[in-house]
């Protein structure tokens, strides 16, 4: 049974990604109700095959080989290219990382088949068997539900932390089918790798305070931050505030940045739109806007309606 | 050395509407710009050719307006520029969007480097770049952050990745999709303007590209959207009255 | 409970502007209507308390710094009342004095607007309002200015070359005055006699009075305006708060211009970019701004791009320039600019440009990118004070905004290099050269070269008083500029304005410390 749903584990320093892990137990859910099967597909050497299968794959998919330690698009697409023709699996999910976003176009173009960017949603309906991949769309007003009816496999990539990180279970058995690698050598060599310059990982804080174009300047942005530091967390951004240059690309939240999933998610000067909506996952989401019909407030627990400046006056005098 | 840039036309407003009937993308009365990131890819393109010489063509899939965003492409440096439009390109998903890419480069002369912005802002799948790579049967790299150099037919690249940054080299033909750390493109001069307001436009239709009727547009995509939503709501937001307030609220819930 | 309280340091945020002059206060007061406005004025009246009104506290001169009494701070008055058509068919806009620039501008974008209060006619009168298809001209640099600061002051911006400041495009006012009666006065309704005046009170009342026997400069300026036979409205703009407190403002909105779009050339020597500018004050279609950046200005921001992220966004200079002249087009055509551009690159290189060597913006977005770059400079300065403040936190910024009339800039222009060079200060200029009036910058480092920069500023004062020009064309005097204010108008005037303001605020309790500095009767 290798034609159900195929989970992309990625190689990470860490060993897998953790939206892999995310996306097999999302995969276990969906399969238990079709009474499909799922199957994590990974490449490379020491891969750790029996955690794979405790987040919830029925059976690992290796291609053992030194060389596939380093992920590479065009080796990759070749080597999954190869094991979905021979065993023909219904769905293929790919974790949205920025290597995943990279190498699933390259797969769903060899393969002729649909790809659907960042869900954050899938079913698979009851009476079509066709995976339903939903995700915000159209300027972030709308979430837009996708279909590839013909073509197969039903492709699909997902941001890291959409769904949560399942519970290993290790009594869960441990399957390992190992394929010889298929794929020539590639063409693109790696000369080296450096760490990025703004190292934080948002998804390490519990409370993040999160600024957006109501923010109202520099000096704010600087207080923000330290009411972050103060609450314990740090200082996330919105699209327009990095597109803008003001942060760097590392503080970005949403559907074209991180996903987070912190205890607390306060948004100053955040209007709302779904594209950043779609990447919080908040325990609490606490919004402070002037615009009493900011979006921001139709998903928000917690609403106050002051200017960002008045509001940081209050918070930081409070925090001493 | 010749390099493609590929462009897409994408409203300016991020608020959009939808046709009920086809769930696509309704792109009347709304102000049109080229592709913010897009326009790093133009700039590298330039940037290159005034180091390296050789030719540059912008190219794009769209309605016979984008013509305009094209003239914007010849003012800042591009040499050619040719429009893929016509019905039969009409509600392409990326993969056939990618489709009549790969099949315009290859009959407007093939191409030594390609370049696409990282993704488009209407769309923000970021797919249709390594999508094409692989129709055109060349290596890409996504994410790129600098281009260090050209020479012996390889390219020397720096790229984004999930834990910091890459250097690669690739050979050339090659694609590129690029970041906007990459540069800071520039605005046309007076004479720019009007230069690209002078230059031809070629505009070509599927059978121009030798593309069939299944291969383009709607019939040639592989997803539908089959139906919009809007986005659930939270149980209601409750207004509070500033931060202590607000700190009081969060913990009074939590003790409960 | 009174409107008013008493001032506490959780407050302190109030007791400055942008200039960073620090004030004092023993009451405060957010009215979020006319009539609580009253209140406080009438509380500030009867105990003897000086008020000070304040906005956004955007302001460049220290105007909305308290000294002592009472903050009247209008931010709570912050909403847009209702919308009229005139007989001539022109839109007004009727506004609290608090609500910010930027929020008129959204509003008026989106056609998004809380009509919860409005009455029949604006009601009837919006249906006619297209979302973006009117503005409001005045455009001063900081967009979260409140309309009554602005009009407080008079500010310009940029486009006001060809669009006039915000006098201009102020219909009708209600203010409240010393005692607490209210005026209401629209264009061309209320004048003055000659020099007699009699303001029309909303009791029934008036409150007569004469004007100071002279003209104030016929530049633009943000200063008092005093003519025979003027329009009483005038009064209260550039007056900076000190003759009454503008409880309501209606605004002329413009019918937005269909295209937007900017030139930045770049010349070898400075004396080339005049020569630009003076054919660009010639050129047609009249260009909405015209503004000059000298050599140092660019390197600042250059040299910042370092330090400051939000500044790599901004295009690399070209190799071989000097300095830089920005033209914006506000045009009724949106296939109105290669036109344009046609005659514009012949006149580039004529001036000893070069049109290849030009940045054009052909719509907003790109627009941005010119502002953006146009906004770094002062942004950059601001910077740069800030650091120097740390090892001498006396100093304050060191800008002027004074403006002669066209026969007599190249003059001032020539004169501000000549005594820059001399002086060997860290320096720059740019700003609005269209009408005459750039902003020298002095980067004092130390408190000798801050007591220098202040030195070289009086004398600038003396010297653009006998051009003819005044010493403040945007900023207003405020508290900042007094002193450069009471060379200009000689002790003479001075009296006499003061003469004005006894007429209106006998206890002088309104905006203490503003514009006008006592002399020995």
């Amino acid at each position: 049974m290798r034609n159900g749903i195929w989970v992309f584990c990625e190689n990470a320093p860490e060993g897998v990604r953790g939206v892999s892990y995310e996306l097999l137990g999302e995969a276990a859910r969906l399969a238990r109700g079709a009474g499909l099967s799922v199957t994590a597909v990974t490449l490379g050497t020491n891969r750790p095959a029996a955690e794979m299968c405790a987040r919830g794959a029925d059976e690992v998919l290796l291609v053992e080989d030194e060389a596939l330690n380093e992920p590479e698009e065009m080796r990759y697409a070749q080597e999954i290219c190869a094991l979905v023709e021979k065993y023909k699996p219904s769905v293929l999910l790919l974790g949205g990382t920025m290597f995943g976003r990279s190498l699933a176009p390259r797969i769903a173009a060899r393969l002729q088949t649909g790809l659907t960017a960042d869900c954050t949603q899938l079913e698979i309906n009851p009476e079509t068997g066709l995976l339903e991949q939903t995700r915000p769309a159209f300027g972030g007003n709308l979430f837009a539900t996708i279909l590839c009816p013909e073509a197969r496999p039903q492709m699909a990539t997902v941001r890291p932390k959409v769904f949560p990180l399942p519970a290993a279970d290790a009594s869960r058995p441990v399957r390992v089918a190992r394929e010889a690698p298929v794929s020539q050598a590639s063409p693109v060599v790696l000369l080296g790798r450096r760490a990025g310059e703004d190292g934080v990982n948002l998804a390490d804080y519990d409370v993040l305070v999160c600024v957006g174009q109501g923010i109202g300047g520099a000096e704010n942005i600087a207080r923000a931050q330290k009411l972050a530091e103060k609450l314990g967390g740090t200082l996330a951004a919105t699209r327009p505030m990095v597109d803008a240059g003001v942060l760097p690309y590392a503080r970005q939240v949403g559907q074209t940045g991180k996903a987070v999933a912190p205890k607390l998610y306060l948004a100053l000067g955040v209007s709302g739109a779904i594209q950043h909506l779609a990447g919080v996952n908040a325990d609490v989401l606490a919004a402070v806007n002037t615009d009493p019909d900011a979006p921001i407030f139709e998903h928000a627990d917690y609403g106050v309606l002051q200017d960002c400046g008045a509001f940081l006056d209050e918070a930081l005098a409070a925090l001493g | 050395m010749k390099i493609t840039v590929c462009v897409k036309q994408v409203p300016a407003a991020n608020e959009q509407r939808l046709d009920p009937v086809t769930g696509t993308v309704i792109r009347e009365g709304v102000p049109s710009i080229l592709n913010p990131f897009d326009a790093y890819a133009l700039e590298e393109a330039v940037r290159l050719k005034e180091r390296l010489g050789g030719e540059i063509t912008v190219l794009s899939m769209g309605v016979p307006s984008a013509q305009e965003t094209l003239r914007r492409a010849l003012a800042v440096g591009a040499d050619r520029a040719i429009l893929l439009s016509g019905r039969a390109f009409a509600g392409a998903d990326t993969l056939a969007t990618a489709r009549a890419l790969a099949k315009a480069i290859g009959k407007a002369g093939g191409a030594d480097l390609v370049l696409c912005g990282r993704m488009a802002t209407d769309g923000d799948t970021a797919q249709v770049g390594p999508m094409l790579a692989e129709m055109l049967g060349v290596p890409h790299a996504a994410d790129v952050s600098e281009i260090e150099a050209i020479d012996g037919g390889r390219v020397t690249l720096t790229r984004m990745t999930d834990d910091g940054y890459r250097r690669e080299q690739l050979p050339l033909p090659a694609l590129l999709t690029v970041v906007k750390e990459i540069n800071v493109p520039r605005l046309p001069s007076v004479m720019g303007v009007l230069r690209g307001q002078a230059a031809e436009v070629t505009v070509w239709d599927a059978p121009d590209v030798g593309a069939l009727p299944e291969e383009t547009g709607q019939r040639g995509s592989r997803t539908r959207v089959v139906r919009t939503a809007r986005p659930a709501k939270r149980a209601g937001c409750r207004m509070v009255d500033g931060f202590a307030a607000l700190m009081d609220a969060i913990q009074g819930a939590e003790r409960k | 409970m009174s409107i008013v309280q008493a001032y506490t340091d959780a407050y302190k945020n109030y007791l400055f502007d942008e200039s960073r002059t620090m004030g004092r206060a023993d009451y405060i007061a957010f009215p979020r209507n006319e009539a609580e406005l009253v209140e406080a004025v009438r509380f500030a009246h009867d105990n003897g308390v000086p008020l000070t009104a304040q906005g956004s506290r955007t302001g460049l001169a220290g105007g909305a710094s308290p000294q002592g009494g009472m903050i009247l701070n209008l931010s709570r008055m912050n909403r847009i009342l209702g919308i009229r058509r005139d007989a001539q068919g022109r839109f007004l806009l009727r506004v609290q004095p608090g609500v910010a620039l930027t929020t008129v501008r959204k509003a008026l974008r989106d056609k998004s607007f809380d009509i919860s209060s409005w009455d029949a006619e604006s009601l009837e009168t919006l249906k006619d309002v297209r979302a973006g298809a009117l503005f409001f001209s005045p455009d001063p640099t900081e967009p979260t200015a409140s309309i009554g600061g602005m009009a407080s002051c008079n500010a310009c911006g940029a486009r006001s070359f060809l669009y006039g400041c915000t006098r201009k495009h102020v219909n009708a006012l209600r203010a409240v005055l010393a005692d607490g009666r209210v005026t209401a006065l629209e264009r061309g309704r209320e004048r003055a006699q000659g020099r007699d005046f009699a303001l029309p009170c909303t009791d029934g009342t008036f409150l007569r009075g004469r004007l100071p026997d002279f003209d104030t400069p016929d530049i633009k300026d943000a200063g008092y305006l005093l003519r025979a036979d003027m329009d009483l409205v005038d009064l209260f703009m550039g007056s900076q708060g000190t003759l009454g407190v503008i409880s309501e403002l209606e605004l002329i909105l413009l019918p937005s211009p269909a295209l937007l779009c900017g030139v930045t050339a770049f010349f070898p020597d400075d004396e080339c970019a005049l020569a630009y500018v003076y054919a660009m004050k010639k050129f047609r279609p009249k260009p909405a701004s015209i503004e000059f950046f000298d050599k140092r200005a660019l390197d600042l921001v250059e040299a910042q791009k370092a330090e400051t992220p939000a500044f790599r966004q901004l295009q690399p200079l070209p190799e071989n320039y000097c300095c830089a002249v920005y033209v914006e087009f506000n045009l009724d055509d949106e296939n109105g600019l290669c036109p344009v551009l046609e005659r514009l690159a012949p006149v580039i290189s004529q001036s000893g440009g070069d049109p290849d060597n030009t940045w054009v913006a052909r719509d907003e977005l790109e627009l941005e990118k010119l502002l953006l770059f146009r906004h770094s400079v002062p942004e950059t300065i601001d910077i740069h004070v800030e650091k120097n403040k740390k090892n001498e936190p006396e100093i304050t910024i060191l800008s002027t905004d004074m403006a002669v009339d066209d026969a007599h800039f190249d003059e001032l222009f020539h004169l501000y290099k000549r005594d820059l060079e001399k002086s060997g200060l860290p320096c720059l200029i740019f700003g609005h050269i269209g009408e005459n009036h750039v902003h020298p910058n002095i980067l004092a480092r130390n408190l000798d070269e801050y007591r220098r920069g202040h030195a070289l500023f009086e004398k600038w004062a003396r010297d653009v008083r006998d051009l003819g020009g005044t010493i403040t064309a945007e900023h207003g005097a405020g508290k900042i500029k007094r002193k450069l204010a009471l060379i200009m108008y000689g002790e003479e005037k001075m009296r006499a304005l003061w003469a004005l303001k006894r007429q209106l605020d006998p206890e002088n309790i309104l905006g203490p410390g503003n514009v006008l500095t006592e002399v020995e009767a």
